[in-house]
């Protein structure tokens, strides 16, 4: 088993004082690697984030529980700037609202996409809210829904960004 | 690819490409209104997608927060 220090230590020692058996999942060997086998400026980019982001009319994240939230919006890239709404317990998230590119990069994707330095933005994005304690339920069903979406999409490359 | 503000984590799970960005959680790109750190940070994660990286490589492409001390704090788990 690997020794944790420092701030993975500290974040275990914290979910803990809610959920007791909480530790880190550990995985002895990489996830495969695939390479981009393109020009950027012939791929799809998605964006896929734990910011806690979703439109204005979807369900709020569950930020109170003690075990966290493993579920997920699913965001049309089109949507407005005005109505993406964000709900996560650990950041301060008016930045967000000030900004949405700092932690939610998806006006910056499509700027990307018209200054033509990637082919274009993926349909959707796909956002969760960082806090999940429940790491089985995101193995084994909201990891491979986002995966198979990001494939009927046709994306290229997900970009994953952490709040 | 991910990016990853945390990467001892990042390296129980061993995600197939990730690039440590040493920023604040919630400032991931950077701070609010700087787009040129925005950009870049992009920019840095695009090229690094291109490249070759074995399988669990955990890239640090160099960004630091001297703003203030809010990723002290965060990783002291101060508020």
């Amino acid at each position: 088993m690997s020794e944790i220090e420092g701030f993975a230590l500290l974040e275990r020692a914290a979910v803990r004082r809610n959920v007791t058996d909480f530790d880190w999942r550990r995985f002895a060997a990489p996830s495969p690697r695939h390479r981009l086998a393109m020009p950027l400026s012939d791929a799809t980019v998605a964006l896929v984030s734990t910011s806690g982001a979703r439109v204005a009319d979807q369900p709020s994240f569950d930020v109170v529980s003690d075990e966290g939230d493993p579920s997920y919006r699913v965001i049309p890239a089109d949507t407005a700037i005005g109505r993406l709404r964000f709900n996560h317990p650990g950041y301060d998230v008016r930045n967000a609202y000030a900004d949405p590119d700092c932690v939610f990069p998806l006006p910056l994707l499509h700027r990307y996409a018209d200054e033509g330095r990637i082919g274009g933005v993926g349909a959707h994005a796909y956002s969760l809210m960082g806090y999940i304690t429940q790491a089985d339920v995101l193995l084994e069903d909201t990891g491979p829904a986002i995966a198979a979406a990001l494939a009927a999409d046709g994306v290229d490359l997900a970009f994953l960004v952490p709040a | 690819m991910s990016i990853t503000q945390a990467p001892e984590i990042t390296r129980l799970s061993r995600p197939s490409l990730t690039c440590v960005v040493a920023h604040p959680f919630g400032l991931t790109l950077g701070a609010v209104g700087d787009e040129a750190t925005h950009r870049a940070v992009l920019d840095a994660v695009l090229r690094t997608a291109t490249e070759d990286h074995p399988p669990g490589s955990v890239v640090d492409l160099g960004f630091h927060w001297d703003r203030d001390d809010l990723r002290e704090r965060q990783l002291r788990k101060e508020r």
